[in-house]
């Protein structure tokens, strides 16, 4: 198992992994704001919600950062939209946070574990 | 539809956000409050009630303005009117530039055209400052000139312009013993003289002057050093 890095450990559990939940969603294809909301709620069967108070100006950071890519796009008969990609920055960001939450996902199973035997 | 960019605007208004930013984001989160406003017609949801909803996603106490208040895009520095009072002149000055910059980046033959103009303009009062300096303000390089006379003499009966300005060498001295007004004086007899050297004879304009001329005009000789006491004669013959 890959060590825990404490302090980014301790920066993910502060977000509650926001980040990690919006690059995962956008590493699959582009989204639009409202989107990412919804699949939020959708795939956490209602545990977690993006308020778009909170929502818009995560992804503004976000793409601050250059983790992510916002476009408009316009399609015809359709209002033009503005679409978030993840950038290579952000895909490198996303696997070291993957791999963050994994490691402290499998500390916590273990220590339950042990708990209950 | 309810128009949902006047329920948004007013939540950014603590930011200093571009207004390009600005109409940017308000047109985002407007489109998201109409999804889920249709979302919730779609649903069985009154227009009332839809609106209400829509509108519920933005929680007490502008946390939108909270949360977008750290980011660099809400700190835009202020747009640059032209003519408008400024800070500062210091303060302002990396702005102005790069403002010049923009605007003669987008107009390149006006650029030439401006950059060409200030040349001239430069290099016509740089050689009228040196015309003003040399003949009004500081036409001769001795110190003092500005108190330097060269006389003229003339008639009781003749205009101020006539007479002459050459003396005789008794006039000179006359001059010297009677004077009460001016520091000093000089005098001088140029002529033509020819000059040897080792490479043969050269024609040169050359002049007698009475001692202490060197130290009138406070000029130092380029060569050799100026006439001593004892090489003066205190009756000069050449000028008897």
């Amino acid at each position: 198992m890959a060590d825990i890095d404490t302090r980014a450990l301790d920066r993910e559990l502060k977000r509650g992994s926001a980040e990690l939940l919006i690059l995962s969603l956008l590493d699959a294809r582009p989204r639009h704001g409202y989107e990412l909301g919804k699949l939020i709620h959708t795939r956490s069967g209602g545990q977690l919600t993006f308020h778009i108070d909170s929502l818009y100006p995560l992804l503004y950071r976000l793409e601050e950062r250059e983790w992510i890519k916002g476009t408009w796009v316009e399609k015809p008969e359709e209002r033009r939209r503005r679409f978030y990609k993840v950038t290579a920055e952000g895909r490198r960001v996303l696997a070291q946070q993957k791999k963050t939450w994994e490691a402290f996902v499998e500390a916590v199973r273990r220590v339950t574990e042990d708990e209950h035997a | 539809m309810p128009d949902w960019k006047a329920h948004v605007r007013p939540r950014l208004a603590t930011l200093r956000l571009s207004p390009s930013r600005e109409a940017e984001i308000v047109e985002e989160l407007s489109q998201h409050l109409d999804d889920r406003y249709r979302e919730l017609i779609a649903g069985g949801a009154s227009p009332d009630e839809a609106t209400k909803l829509a509108l519920g996603d933005f929680r007490d106490g502008n946390l939108l303005a909270q949360h977008m208040a750290p980011l660099r895009q809400a700190h835009a520095p202020s747009s640059i009117t032209p003519g408008s009072p400024g800070g500062h002149v210091f303060s302002n000055l990396w702005q102005d530039l790069r403002y010049a910059a923009r605007a003669l980046r987008k107009s390149p033959a006006f650029a030439a055209v401006a950059i060409a103009t200030l040349g001239l303009g430069i290099g016509a009062a740089t050689s009228i400052f040196s015309v003003i300096q040399n003949v009004l303000l500081a036409p001769f390089p001795e110190k003092g000139a500005e108190r330097m006379v060269f006389p003229r003499i003339h008639g009781a009966l003749q205009p101020q312009d006539r007479g002459r300005q050459m003396f005789t060498p008794a006039e000179v001295l006359g001059f010297a013993e009677n004077n009460h007004v001016f520091d000093g004086f000089a005098a001088a007899n140029g002529e033509l003289m020819l000059y040897q050297h080792g490479e043969g004879a050269e024609l040169l304009f050359g002049a007698d002057v009475t001692p202490g001329t060197f130290e009138f005009f406070g000029l130092p000789p380029l060569r050799g050093r100026v006439m001593q006491p004892a090489t003066t004669s205190p009756a000069p013959r050449r000028f008897s």
